[in-house]
Parts: C-alpha cells; sequence; structure tokens
C-alpha cells in the first residue's frame, strides 16, 4: 500500500515522463552561482547564449560558459543578429542591443534601441524577444501589470471575476516592432501575458496568451497590425479609446472588436503557460515534424505540436501533445545547427511539474527511429482528416467532443456546452496513414479528437492520444481563388496588399483647424506656381490648385524633406463616385511613394487605401479625415531611402506625418516604390497624382528641403502638442509627488475605503465602505442584523432605536456616524495622514 | 542530546552570564563582531540571530562551522586558532543569543494513515515518512500543495519568560505539541467546541515544538502559523523557500566601473545605478538625464525575491551623499542612446538638440564622484 502510495504521489507531483520513441532529452550543466534561465539563442556556429532573470548573459561554446554581459533587468529573450553581429535582448526597461567592440568576448556597449514604451515599476511589466523578421526588424511584447488601478472588471466585483491585470503605462498588453534607435511601432493590442513570441518562416508573427482575466484558455494568436486581440485594458493607447471609453463597454462589444485566437491550448492538458513558439525549420533532423510548430510549456514542463491552415482568410489549426518529463518548464526554444530542439526552462515563481527551479535541455531524435503519433488534423467539409505517422494496425473510430469558452473578466473560462458528437463514415486511406470521418461541424467551437487505444500496424500505442482542433470557421463553399502573391509584401504585418478583410484605422476626431495652422519656417520653399511644372495644374487667384490632368512635379528635385500641404474634396453626392473613386489624388514622395489623398469621411474603403496612407502598404495610425468642402493638412517628415553601391536597399524610405493635426505614421516604412520594389535613385521630384474620381484641390503648398529626419524627428513629433502618449508621460511621471499615507486606519481598511487612492477618506467614502459591509453580514438576508450576524451587543443597543433587537440598514450606519469624528483628529472633515492617534 | 539540552537551558536561564558565556561573549566582541555585527545581526558576514542558518542551526553545525570554516568565504577555520573550550563557549553564546525556531525538520506522511484519526506523535513512529528535510530557513514551506501530511519538529528558543500562543490560519486541520503536550488543536471539519489553544507560560530556554497539519489539495499552500508572546514579540513558523536564493550583494570591483539596472524602490524603473569603484552609486534617470540620488559606501541587494516572481524591488545599502549637481544635461529633447564602461568610468550617451552628448561618472576620493561632458 505504501509503495502504491508513493508511485501515486511522484506521478501527481512530478507527472509521467513519456518521450516519443527515437528521441532522447539530454540536460546541460549551468554555469555556477544562482542563475535562472529565461532564453537563449544560438550564433550560426552554434554558440548558445542564455539570458538569466538575475540579468547575466552568457555564452556556451565547447562546453565552457563564459559571462558576455551583467546587470540587466530581467532580460525575458535573446536574440543574434548576424549582420550587425551583436546580440539583442528584451530587458524590462527597454530593447537592447549588446555590442563587442573589441570581439574579446565580453559586451562593451549597451546601447538602447527603443525605451518608447511605458514601465510603472509593477513586478508584472515583463517585457518578451525580440523575434526578427526577413527585413531584420525586431518584435516585443508587453505584459500588462497584475496590480494597478486600471483594470476592467466589467462590472463585476474584484476578486469575484472581476479582472486583475492592469493597464499602468503606455503601451502595455501591446506588441510592437523596432529596427534602430527609438524607433518604436506599436501594432497590436489586446494581450494579457503574452510570454511566446514567435517569427515564422514566412515572416508572419504569433504570440502565445497566458489563461487569465479576459483570456479563456491558453492560446496562440496570429498577430496582424491594428488588430485587437482580446484584453481591453490595453484599449487606452489606442487613439479612438480613452480610459473611461473602456470602461463605459461591455465584454459583448470588446467581443466585436476582438480577434480570436487561432488554436487554444487546453488547460491542465496541454498547457498553463506556453512559451515561445518556433518552426521545425530542420528539414527533417528533428524527425518526421517538418514545419509544424513546437511550444514549451512553463508550467507543464512539456513540449507540444501545432500546425496551422487557413480557413476563409485565416489561420486556425490543432495541438497535440509530443514529449514530457523535462526538468523544469520551457519558455524560450531554439533549434541548433544539428536540428536539435534546446529550451531555457524556469519553474521559479510560478513552479513547474518538472520540479526544479531551472535548466538548460535539449531534445535529440536519433535520426531513424519513426515515432508513431497523431502527426496533423485538418478540417474538412464534413468532419476532419488526421493524418498518422505510421500506417495503423485496425483503425478506431475516435470520440468527438467540442466545446467554446467564455469571453469575460473572469480569471480564465470552463469548457463551455461540452458535448459528446456522433462520428461517422470512417475511412482510412490506402497507404493506412490518413482517416477521414464526418462529424456535426459548428464554428466558434474547439473539437477533442480522441484516438483511444489506437495502435500501429507493430502493435504499438499511441504516446498521446488526443488532438486538439480549434475551428474558428468552417470551410466556405466555394474557396476563393488563390491570388498570386503581389511583388510589395507586407513584411510581418500578417496582411496582403490592399487586403479587404484588414482591420480600418480607427476614426479620430481632427484637430480644430485653427490648431492646425503651421507657419512657413524660413528655409522653406513655398510651392507656388513657379515651382511646377505640369501646364495643366493652376493655381487661382486664392492660391488653390484643383487637380489638373496628368500627374504634376516640381521643378525640383528633393532628397529627405518636411512638407506641409492642405487640400479639399469637392463634395459630391453621386453614389457612382463612392470609395477610392470620391476625391482621389496622390502626393507621391520622390515621384514614387505615394501618400494617399482621399476622402476618408463616412466614405468606406479598404485599410491601405484610406486618406493618409502609405498606398498599398500602411494604412494610417487613425482616420482623422475632414468633411469634403473643409480644408485638411499634411505635414509630412520623410527620410530618403539610402541604397548600396549594387543597387540593393541599406535603409527604406521612412514617413512620420501628420493628418489636421493627428499623428498617423511615426516612422513608418515603405516597403518599396507604390506597386513596385525599390529601384535605386537620387533626389527626386515631389509628384502630385491625377486619379479618376470627384474633385481635389490643394493649396498652401511648401517643403524644407535637406531636412536631417533623425535630428528633426523629436522636434516634429512636438508639433500639434499630442505627442505619442508616452513621451509626454515619461517627462511628466518623474515629478509627480505621492500623497502621504494614511497610517490612523489599517492598511487593508484604507485600500476598502479609498477607492480613488488620492489617500484622503471623505465621510461617504468612510460610510460607503460600511454600508457595503451590511449585506456580507446579513446570513438570512432579511434585511435586518440580528445579534447573531452582528456581533458587537453594545453597539447594536446603542444603535437600536426602536428596540426590535435587530439592526436595520439605517441603524448600522449610525453606528460608523458617530465613529467618523473620532478618527478624524484634526477635525477637517476628511481623514488624511495628518490624523494620528493621541 | 537531552544532556546537551538540559545543559543549555541551565545555561541561558541563569540570570547572570555563566562564566563561559562570558568568555564567548568577549571573544566575539574581539572579532566575530567584524563580519557578523556588534549585535550578531550581520554586516558583511550573515545574521547570527535570525532564523537563517545556510549550514545548519544545531549546537554540532555551528561548531561545525567555527571549527572548519566555510570555503570560498571570509569565514576561516577557528580549529587551530582557539583551544576547544573558546570555541565551545563561543558556539554557546551564540546559542544563547536565539530566538524563535531552530534545527527545523520538515517530514512528510501520506494522508490515507491518518484519515478519521486525531494527530499524535506516537502514530507517527510506525509509519514511514514519504520524506524528511532539514529546513535551514527555519520556517515551514512546501512548494506545491497537494504532497501530504506534514510533521514538522524543531527547537523552540525562548529569551524572554512569559505567555505565548499560537495562531493559526483557520485552514485544514492542525496539531501543536509543546514539550509533549498538545496544546492547540483545529479542523475546519470538526466542531469548533471541540478545539482548543491553550495560552502557555514559557520560561527562557529551549523547548521541543512538534507541528501536524493538513489541508486539502489547492492552488497553493496555505497553511499559516505565527507564536505570539503576549504583549511582546510574534515569530512566523511559515514562509517561503529560500532555497537557491540567498539574496547575494552587488558590490564595486576593483578597478572597474559597473552599470547595473534593478528595481529599486521610489526610482525610476529605467535608472542606471552607476557603481563606481569606489563604492559609491550615482542614480541616473536616462529618460531626463537627471542624476536622482547617491550614496557612497554603498552597494545593491541584487533581486532579493525571485521566489516572490521578482515582486519586491532591490535595495542599496550605503549612505547617501546629499551635495551633487543633479543635471549635468540641460536639453529639451533628450534621447537615452547606450553606456558603456571604461575602466573605472561610466559613459552614458545621449542624444540631444546640440548632437550627441556623454557624460562620464567616474569615482573622486573615497566617497565621491566626478562628472563631465562631451
Amino acid at each position: 500500500m505504501k509503495y502504491i502510495t508513493l508511485i501515486l504521489l511522484s506521478l501527481t507531483c512530478f507527472g509521467l515522463a513519456q518521450i516519443p520513441a527515437g528521441y532522447r532529452i539530454e540536460t546541460v550543466p549551468l554555469p555556477k552561482g544562482a542563475v535562472t534561465i529565461l532564453g537563449l539563442c544560438h550564433k550560426p556556429d552554434d554558440t548558445l547564449a542564455v539570458v538569466t532573470w538575475e540579468g547575466e548573459v552568457w555564452e556556451y561554446k565547447d562546453k565552457t560558459w563564459t559571462r558576455f554581459a551583467e546587470n540587466l533587468m530581467e532580460p525575458n529573450g535573446i536574440y543574434y543578429d548576424v549582420k550587425e553581429g551583436a546580440y539583442y535582448v528584451a530587458q524590462k526597461p527597454e530593447l537592447t542591443k549588446l555590442v563587442d567592440d573589441n570581439k574579446d568576448g565580453i559586451c562593451d556597449r549597451y546601447e538602447c534601441v527603443t525605451d518608447a514604451f511605458g514601465i510603472s515599476g509593477e513586478y508584472h511589466e515583463y517585457h518578451y524577444g525580440p523575434v526578427v523578421d526577413s527585413l531584420g526588424r525586431k518584435y516585443a511584447s508587453l505584459n500588462l501589470g497584475a496590480r494597478g488601478d486600471f483594470t476592467v472588471p466589467d462590472g463585476k466585483p474584484k476578486g469575484k471575476g472581476g479582472g486583475n491585470m492592469s493597464y499602468n503605462a503606455p503601451w502595455r498588453g501591446w506588441i510592437y516592432r523596432s529596427d534602430r534607435t527609438g524607433h518604436f511601432q506599436p501594432l497590436a493590442s489586446g494581450f494579457r501575458s503574452p510570454c511566446g513570441i514567435g517569427m515564422s518562416p514566412q515572416d508572419e508573427l504569433f504570440i502565445t496568451d497566458n489563461q487569465g482575466d479576459w483570456v479563456a484558455d491558453c492560446c496562440l494568436y496570429h498577430v496582424r497590425e491594428g488588430n485587437f486581440y482580446g484584453h481591453p485594458a490595453s484599449l487606452p493607447a489606442r487613439p479612438d479609446f480613452t480610459k473611461e471609453k473602456v470602461q463605459s463597454l461591455k465584454a459583448a462589444d470588446f467581443a466585436k472588436l476582438r480577434t480570436p485566437p487561432s488554436i487554444w491550448f487546453p488547460r491542465e492538458v496541454i498547457a498553463n503557460s506556453p512559451g515561445s513558439p518556433i518552426w521545425d525549420t530542420t528539414g527533417g533532423k528533428f524527425g518526421p515534424f517538418k514545419n509544424q510548430i513546437f511550444v514549451g510549456d512553463q508550467w507543464q514542463s512539456n513540449y507540444f505540436r501545432c500546425g496551422l491552415e487557413k480557413v476563409a482568410g485565416d489561420y486556425q489549426g490543432w495541438c497535440i501533445d509530443f514529449l514530457r518529463g523535462l526538468k523544469s518548464g520551457p519558455v524560450k526554444m531554439s533549434f541548433d545547427s544539428k536540428g536539435r530542439l534546446w529550451s531555457a526552462q524556469v519553474g521559479r515563481g510560478w513552479f513547474s511539474l518538472g520540479g526544479k527551479r531551472t535548466a538548460l535541455q535539449y531534445v535529440e531524435w536519433d535520426g531513424k527511429t519513426e515515432p508513431f503519433a497523431i502527426k496533423s488534423a485538418s478540417l474538412t467539409k464534413t468532419g476532419f482528416q488526421v493524418e498518422f505517422s505510421q500506417p495503423i494496425g485496425e483503425e478506431i473510430t475516435p470520440a468527438v467532443t467540442n466545446y467554446h469558452y467564455h469571453y469575460y473578466s473572469t480569471y480564465g473560462s470552463p469548457r463551455v456546452d461540452e458535448k459528446e458528437l456522433k462520428v461517422s463514415n470512417l475511412k482510412l486511406s490506402k497507404d493506412r496513414k490518413t482517416v477521414t470521418f464526418d462529424v456535426p461541424l459548428t464554428a466558434g467551437k474547439v473539437y477533442a479528437i480522441k484516438f483511444l487505444e489506437q495502435k500501429n500496424a507493430k502493435a504499438r500505442p499511441l504516446d498521446f492520444d488526443t488532438i486538439y482542433y480549434t475551428a474558428n470557421k468552417l470551410l466556405p463553399a466555394k474557396q476563393a481563388r488563390q491570388k498570386k502573391p503581389h511583388a510589395i509584401k507586407l513584411v510581418g504585418s500578417g496582411w496582403v496588399r490592399n487586403d479587404k478583410t484588414r482591420s480600418h484605422p480607427p476614426v479620430v476626431a481632427p484637430l480644430p483647424e485653427k490648431d492646425c495652422v503651421v507657419p512657413v519656417p524660413a528655409e522653406a520653399t513655398v510651392l507656388d506656381a513657379s515651382q511646377w511644372n505640369s501646364p495643366d495644374w493652376k493655381f487661382d487667384a486664392q492660391g488653390v490648385m484643383p487637380r489638373g490632368k496628368g500627374s504634376n512635379a516640381t521643378k525640383e528635385s528633393y532628397g529627405s524633406a518636411r512638407i506641409h500641404l492642405e487640400f479639399r474634396f469637392d463634395p459630391s453626392d453621386d453614389p457612382n463616385w463612392t470609395g477610392q473613386l470620391y476625391g482621389n489624388s496622390g502626393v507621391f514622395l520622390m515621384s514614387a511613394y505615394e501618400v494617399q489623398v482621399v476622402n476618408s469621411y463616412q466614405n468606406p474603403t479598404f485599410a491601405d487605401g484610406h486618406c493618409g496612407s502609405i498606398y498599398g502598404q500602411q494604412p494610417p495610425r487613425a482616420n482623422a479625415c475632414r468633411k469634403p468642402g473643409e480644408w485638411q493638412s499634411y505635414d509630412i517628415l520623410y527620410k530618403a531611402p539610402d541604397f548600396h553601391d549594387d543597387g540593393s536597399l541599406l535603409e527604406p524610405l521612412r514617413v512620420t506625418m501628420y493628418h489636421n493635426g493627428i499623428l498617423i505614421h511615426q516612422d513608418a516604412w515603405a516597403y518599396g516604390e507604390v506597386g513596385k520594389p525599390y529601384k535605386k535613385h537620387g533626389p527626386l521630384p515631389l509628384k502630385i497624382q491625377d486619379h479618376k474620381g470627384t474633385g481635389v484641390s490643394f493649396r498652401n503648398l511648401w517643403i524644407v528641403p535637406d531636412v536631417d529626419y533623425d535630428q528633426s524627428l523629436a522636434l516634429f513629433l512636438g508639433n500639434f502638442g499630442n505627442a505619442p502618449e508616452h513621451l509626454v508621460e515619461a517627462k511628466s511621471k518623474s515629478k509627480k509627488p505621492k500623497p502621504a499615507k494614511i497610517t490612523i486606519l489599517p492598511v487593508g481598511m484604507v485600500r476598502g475605503m479609498d477607492l480613488n487612492r488620492d489617500q484622503v477618506i471623505t465621510p461617504k467614502e468612510f460610510l460607503d465602505y460600511r454600508a457595503k459591509q451590511f449585506d456580507p453580514k446579513d446570513k438570512n438576508g432579511d434585511g435586518f442584523l440580528d445579534a447573531k450576524e452582528f456581533s458587537h451587543p453594545k453597539a447594536l443597543k446603542g444603535s437600536d432605536k426602536n428596540k426590535d433587537g435587530k439592526l436595520s440598514r439605517e441603524e448600522h450606519l449610525n453606528i460608523f456616524r458617530g465613529q467618523f469624528p473620532n478618527v478624524d483628529t484634526n477635525k477637517d472633515g476628511k481623514i488624511t495622514a495628518n490624523d494620528k492617534r493621541k | 542530546m537531552k544532556l546537551l539540552l538540559s545543559f543549555l537551558c541551565a545555561l541561558v536561564t541563569s540570570s547572570a552570564l555563566g562564566a563561559d558565556l562570558e568568555r564567548g561573549k568577549t571573544l566575539y566582541s574581539q572579532l566575530c563582531f567584524n563580519c557578523h555585527g556588534p549585535t550578531l545581526d550581520g554586516g558583511q558576514g550573515p545574521s547570527l540571530r535570525d532564523q537563517y542558518w545556510r549550514h545548519g542551526s544545531s549546537p554540532a553545525a555551528i561548531l561545525e562551522v567555527i571549527n572548519k570554516g566555510v570555503p570560498g568565504s571570509a569565514m576561516i577555520a577557528y580549529e587551530e586558532v582557539f583551544p576547544e573550550a573558546d570555541r565551545l563557549a563561543l558556539r554557546d553564546f551564540i546559542l544563547s543569543e536565539q530566538e524563535g525556531m531552530r534545527e527545523t525538520v520538515r517530514s512528510v506522511y501520506p494522508v490515507e494513515y491518518f484519515k478519521d484519526k486525531r494527530f499524535a506523535p506516537k502514530d507517527f513512529a510506525s509509519v514511514e515518512s514519504l520524506s524528511q528535510t532539514p529546513l535551514p530557513e527555519n520556517h515551514y514551506y512546501f512548494k506545491r500543495n497537494g504532497v501530504g501530511v506534514l510533521r514538522g519538529n524543531s527547537k523552540l528558543y525562548i529569551k524572554t519568560a512569559g505567555e505565548y500562543r499560537f495562531s493559526i490560519g483557520p485552514i485544514g486541520r492542525t496539531s501543536i505539541f509543546l514539550n509533549g503536550e498538545e496544546i492547540h488543536y483545529s479542523d475546519a471539519n470538526t466542531d469548533k467546541k471541540t478545539h482548543f489553544n491553550k495560552t502557555v507560560t514559557l520560561q527562557p530556554g529551549v523547548h521541543d515544538l512538534e507541528i501536524f497539519h493538513e489541508e486539502k489539495k489547492s492552488h497553493s499552500y496555505r497553511f499559516r502559523a505565527v507564536l505570539q508572546q503576549v504583549g511582546g514579540k510574534s515569530f512566523a513558523l511559515t514562509g517561503r523557500s529560500l532555497e537557491g536564493n540567498i539574496p547575494k550583494f552587488i558590490k564595486a570591483r576593483r578597478g572597474e566601473a559597473l552599470v547595473v539596472r534593478k528595481w529599486i524602490k521610489d526610482l525610476p524603473p529605467r535608472t542606471l545605478m552607476c557603481l563606481l569603484s569606489n563604492r559609491v552609486i550615482v542614480a541616473l534617470n536616462p529618460v531626463d538625464g537627471q542624476i536622482i540620488k547617491a550614496w557612497h559606501s554603498a552597494e545593491i541587494n541584487q533581486t532579493p525575491s525571485l521566489p516572490d516572481r521578482s515582486a519586491k524591488p532591490s535595495e542599496v545599502t550605503g549612505t547617501p551623499i546629499d551635495q551633487f549637481k543633479s543635471s549635468p544635461l540641460k536639453s529639451d529633447s533628450l534621447r537615452f542612446l547606450s553606456y558603456q564602461i571604461k575602466g573605472e568610468s561610466t559613459l552614458i550617451s545621449f542624444k540631444t538638440q546640440d548632437g550627441e552628448k556623454t557624460v562620464t561618472i567616474s569615482p573622486k576620493g573615497a566617497q565621491s564622484f566626478n562628472i563631465s561632458i562631451h
């Protein structure tokens, strides 16, 4: 009996090691000292680098550890940039580049790449990454705070499902992109604890998030620029939201806005705290799961596999356990050149099934043994197709259940409406490796497909018999025809050019016209009639130039420049002239890169064709269009592209610009000329486009030639007093004094009473707190407190005016009314830090 | 063992210090205080009065450390330095200063043996434990809940005579035996009337403390216990593991400056802590280029709270420097670019309206620093 107990205990405590045939786990000793590893990466020569919670970077080569950098703040991920010969780490306060100038193996320079996001000091504001796209740009994720004042409880009381993660500083709960000092481009919002970040070989960004408030279960998201992924506390950073607006909305409102995860990871089965996804790009060195996604889980101490397919334009797919029994919880992974999958594992703080505080392990395939596993699953019109890694023995009808989740402010969601489904029409392929079957399909459900006791031809059982498929959508009746990919790839954005499904820029109110007036700088060239080439575009007596025939270009050529211009759409109510035909023109920077001019006021069109978009590439951050008939303004600062001698691109064209005083691009890239790739060029004229459509006019055009983009950027961003929140907040933050704390009452009571955290308790706050205690005390719910329910007999007797032996609400409050003056010792009508016990 | 205990009790209870304790105290104040502090509270070396005894808190373990030292630390072996009587006197003096639980051992037993049975020490004698772990932290904890029945044994050192009582969180069931007598019993599943929690009068000395506790499996272990002297001190009997987490200090390096980024209370989270070779720390906020604070004779406590998922800030120990120029850089638009270490100086670069500027912070004398801008 004792023996059995022991075994049972060890099973429940440490999980069962389950390693597929042909694979083995190897543990690598860590450098001496207290080291807890959080991230790792490989250099091309297989040197391994790890980052530690303690703030160090260690390199491991030829079984020797050397310390490369130290005293960073909780770095949570590392990337080695081969081109630059430098590491990038996401440490809590910033994204940092570690440069070893003299190549002695020790970091010499710690360069701040970007610190343009907020950080309040709350411990849970972790910063994970970076991962990198094919253009070398870095992506990282920003955790919300675990404590703070801005949570989104959606009407539920705190502690009873009322949301716990807090937005304490700008851009928390966002994913951003950066590619050089200071460049910060927020990409997508709605993340809670986005610990896992990965870039697919096709330049698509994926995030794993952790179950909690507003996140029903752990999951994998395909990140698309501009989308919102579910945690509303991150929304105040969006130009169309304020904190007040977020608090006024309900779960149903956020549900309309959010993008669901591509794959849900069932809790307690697959994952509790997933880490970064990694793609098996080893070309078969790691076994028969080529191109599949591997994810590790910090609690489960396992690796699991995922696969994706595009259904009606969006990714969805499956997950299944792969290997169990790691020493600690993997959070970040990396393949070395031999195709071994390494992981940085940590069990500190949250602990892990593996049981160890930290571990560095790799998993290796022997190169020949075929494991028997469910390889993948895909949706069919009537059910599923499931592929096995080996021919199976007698086919078994799978048990299939489906369920969905709640979307609400409560921590996690149970499986909702879970039911068994009838499986029919089971078919096995000739090679005995693929089964198909029919099952009733409903969009928005997770399907658990279990092949209980399925054996292969040699009667070997499966290691893991259940595969989970997230069916956000069902296959459409007619598959859309595959379009040929466009020459311009919107790398890392998750979208293609002119994508009709791309989320539209949020509509925001433009600044009043008077606030958009910019005096013409002394160094500017005013682009009056004398500066333009085309005789078909003419200025009238008021200095207004309607769109003419054929495009118009300046006589002069320009490099990097700062431009101001104003434009006006002729009002039209002709239903045939809408969308891209309502007032179309374009400002062609350097004759090649188009800033779109089109009416976007109540005139829907695709996202990257909006007014202010870099046409076909980058939608504006906000739609700040005025009504047709009103004058509007563009203020553009751009940096000319740089090219290598061989004509290839060195640095892209970058744009920062305001539309009607609203910042709509900040250091945005042009991915190429409008419609075609970059081609080497020098300074070129500014061009204005002629386009089919209703009328457009221009006025007040001027250009400051040869600006230093980087030097001018900060000043330019200050132009309209609506510089990004982080710049404003960072300056004001350090000076705001904290109110002194109330000491006369216990801390817990102060917290309960002083809900606005100003360390001032008014008589109302004092009594509200007491009034709230009435219902919990009133156990029998009769609206009165009797002697059993209120355990201070003297006070009860004293306040029981009508002598019925119990307290009404009013009588109950009267007890505390009398107490306020005793606590308010200095009699100023409020309780503050100045009230002291005598 | 029993003999030693009564011997110790006798020692500690005697109103005046015995001759040996007197000798121990003298030796301590001649030598040991240099590292462990005049009141045993620690300094360069660890405290000898707190709960955490890394190498064990038993009389034998303490003597062993005095005899053999701790390799790799400043604690040398005193075997060859002092005669045995002196070393014993030192040990007894240290023991006489202890308060709270020591020699704590956590044993875990299978749950089913104690089902529907009150905890009684004799029952545990006939069951094999699943594990027995000495806890150098001298308080009880479990990393994960649901592991079994806790049996905790420790020596309770009492310095002040008085009335004591245990305060136990109302979780699961708990029995406490002091010197063999059950003085606390509570069980969330039984009638409250059968529960008791005796207030006991304790004399200075060493007492045997045995705690039994079981609670149902949940997200975390919730047992909380405190020993409270009526009108006096309290001692926590439960806490967190410090395993692998002895707070290290980041100290100045000879001939080399360091820049440390840690979350430090009341400082902006991006602050650069420039730790110079003369043990001066200069805190510079890279957001506005301002120097916020400075200390001399200083060091930084390295993430003392990793088991708390870094939920607690690090601390600076040192003497604040009052007078320094707080804003070396004057610029409306400032962007932090990088920092590097050049020998004894830290170089922090900013982009300003007037181009790139580098603030160099170097040690000056024993307790000050220089700033120059290029």
